[in-house]
């Protein structure tokens, strides 16, 4: 019988190395934040995307751990499990920031400061289960690589630490988010945590209860999405855990043909945006939606095993993972094509391969395309779809928009992904309608 | 304590769906309690109230003397508990879950746990996530009983089992409820394994507690087996 404290904190060491995906995206979240202290590199990049890597696998963790039954009947279950939570989160914050420091001469508090706002962001995220916070996450990470002079200059004054104001202003932020997410999953019963997010009730949850008169439904987003499920075999046949393995082995094979036209071709690199905010994206968001819709079901579990109809669960997760799955999936591989294009043909592309970013904002609209089929036709073959309606999309692209100005298509398709994102509900009301009348 | 699980009028509503109404049980300290009833009869739901998993719409819940929405760590220490969904963490492998859980229990017995990971043939250094449904079982009940709680409740313990690990189960649950002050709740479809280790039976039926009483007691009612007796009272009104 070993010490408590002891054997959760060897679960933060043990768990990143259980599977060889999750080892290599540990690794190589080291790796990148290692890079940023080469002499001589101009950007620092890879310390940011370093911190995506490794971020949100501490939190998606915790919440897992905390989100489940053992902690209602384990005694003295959530002081250690909170310890080793806090303690480990203090050693990324302090620690991640040293090297890029350290190499740069840039302010450690600044850095921390950008760390601490990360990592707060990830943790509200996850905590609130909120997927308007998860689809805005991305759009920041977005706005941070996309490389345009304003956000450069912005980056460049955090991390500097010349302006006080706004090191203090990350700082507080990033820890008032970071200790609100660890109180709402430490202190909440497990049932409690299956209500709606106060965010939700305000800004979202009043548009979604307008929908509620007809049939009991449950409440939040991303509990909607993720809604009852019975054992892990419903994981396994919506198709997102095959998928899982594949996600973070794509990122490990990303990050080495990244690095390597980084340091082959390292201009080439700072014009084109798509590289930048890939590896995130896909290495990152799919655990940090996966983690907040376990944290959902888990929750959503505890209340509604038996009660929920199974076809519409059926619905949900073919629906939300499957876009997310594919879109990532397409995101990935064309994504690496495009890398190692760039490695092999240098820098002569740069100026007019545009296919990652088109590819991205097609990608972005999937979820609109497909919400107006499933609205019109009523069809289950999500993921068949997605696939039918993105396909020929990205074929023909390079074809109609040789010469666009890149970053328009990126937001146009990050506006059409919230779109998308705010479509799904409506269509989902529409099934539960046509299933239920 | 005379009551180990004291449930007095206990409703559990989901959105429109009554899944308890108005549960009135108790179970006394050392007895072993098979609770039955038909799918969607409130079983899980009633023990995921007494355990403090839900918190119920109405009505009173205590176990082990202690409000069960705010059990303290003492009376958790005395209480085990198998889901019906198995979840242990899939990433850990078995000797590591067996340390992370025995760490939390004074009274963790480590000569019991090692017997039955023998007995039940559990892989050691294989990850959880690697293993069967029926091993995950087992190994889900290594976790619960090895620290010999005082009140063991068990939803659905042997529905992944095959013949001789039920019946290893099975002479297991006897063993452990030897000591008097032992009590046990476990619910089940199975009803020979109810008339093998059960005291008292419990039938759900609608959300109520349909009959209640003594295993004997209910095959004297109906002169007949204990499926008989249960197909009866499901097809009848509530008495016990």
């Amino acid at each position: 019988m070993g010490n408590r404290y002891k054997e959760v904190f060897l679960t933060y060491l043990r768990r990143p190395f259980s599977s060889w995906q999750t080892g290599a995206t540990m690794v190589a979240g080291v790796l990148l934040i290692g890079l940023s202290c080469v002499p001589g590199r101009s950007s620092i990049s890879p310390w940011m995307l370093g911190s995506f890597f490794l971020v949100p696998s501490l939190w998606v963790q915790f919440i897992e751990q905390m989100a489940g039954w053992q902690r209602v009947v384990t005694p003295n279950y959530a002081v250690p499990h909170v310890s080793a939570f806090t303690i480990l989160s203090a050693a990324f914050v302090f620690a991640i920031p040293l090297p890029v420091a350290m190499a740069h001469h840039q302010s450690y508090l600044a850095a921390i400061s950008i760390v601490t706002l990360f990592f707060g962001t990830i943790g509200i995220s996850l905590a609130l289960a909120s997927i308007i916070l998860l689809a805005v996450f991305p759009l920041g990470v977005l706005l941070i690589f996309s490389g345009s002079s304003g956000t450069r200059m912005m980056m460049a004054s955090a991390l500097s630490g010349g302006d006080h104001n706004l090191t203090w202003f990350l700082l507080g932020t990033g820890a008032t988010l970071s200790i609100a997410a660890l109180f709402r999953i430490a202190c909440l019963k497990p049932e409690g945590l299956g209500r709606s997010a106060p965010i939700e009730s305000f800004l979202f949850g009043w548009w979604l209860r307008r929908g509620r008169s007809k049939a009991p439904v449950p409440t939040g987003p991303l509990p909607r999405i993720a809604a009852t499920m019975r054992g892990r075999a419903r994981w396994r046949r919506s198709g997102f855990f095959r998928s899982r393995s594949l996600l973070p082995m794509l990122a490990f094979i990303l990050v080495p043909i990244w690095l390597l036209c980084s340091v082959q071709h390292p201009h080439t690199i700072q014009v084109i945006v798509g590289a930048q905010f890939l590896l995130p994206c896909l290495a990152v968001l799919p655990a940090i939606i996966r983690g907040g819709g376990t944290t959902a079901v888990r929750f959503q579990m505890l209340e509604t095993e038996s009660l929920r109809p199974a076809a519409r669960s059926n619905f949900i997760k073919g629906f939300a993972l499957s876009f997310f799955v594919a879109t990532f999936k397409a995101f990935a591989i064309s994504s690496a094509v495009f890398l190692v294009a760039i490695y092999l043909a240098g820098g002569g592309l740069a100026g007019t391969l545009l296919l990652v970013p088109f590819v991205f904002s097609i990608m972005l609209a999937q979820p609109l395309v497909f919400a107006l089929v499933w609205f019109l036709t009523s069809c289950r073959r999500a993921p068949l779809l997605m696939v039918a309606a993105g396909a020929p999309l990205i074929g023909i692209g390079p074809v109609l928009f040789p010469d666009a100005n890149y970053q328009g298509f990126l937001i146009g398709g990050v506006v059409c992904m919230l779109i998308g994102l705010i479509l799904i509900p409506l269509v989902y009301r529409r099934w539960m309608n046509l299933e239920l009348g | 304590m005379t009551n180990v699980i004291s449930v007095k009028n206990l409703t559990k509503t989901f959105g429109l769906k009554d899944a308890l109404r108005g549960v009135d049980m108790e179970i006394p300290v050392g007895a072993t309690v098979g609770l039955l009833g038909a799918n969607g009869a409130g079983k899980t739901t009633l023990i995921k109230c007494a355990l403090g998993l839900l918190r119920p719409t109405s009505g009173e819940c205590q176990l082990l003397g202690e409000s069960a929405w705010s059990l303290s760590a003492g009376a958790k220490a005395r209480l085990g508990y198998v889901p019906q969904v198995i979840q242990l963490y899939p990433w850990m492998r078995v000797a590591e879950l067996i340390q992370y859980t025995a760490s939390f229990y004074p009274t963790w017995n480590p000569e019991l746990a090692d017997r039955l990971i023998t007995e039940w043939e559990l892989p050691l250094n294989d990850r959880v996530r690697t293993l069967s449904v029926g091993q995950k079982q087992r190994l889900a009940i290594v976790t619960a009983v090895a620290y010999q709680p005082d009140l063991l409740i068990l939803d659905e313990p042997a529905a992944s089992l095959d013949p001789q690990a039920r019946r290893q189960f099975l002479q297991l649950l006897v063993e452990l409820t030897e000591p008097a002050q032992r009590s046990v709740l476990f619910s089940t479809h199975i009803t020979s394994d109810l008339e093998r280790v059960a005291d008292y039976v419990a039938v759900m039926k609608e959300g109520k507690i349909a009959w209640f009483g003594s295993l004997e007691a209910l095959k004297e009612r109906t002169h007949s087996s204990l499926e008989d007796a249960f197909l009866e009272i499901q097809q009848g009104e509530s008495h016990g």
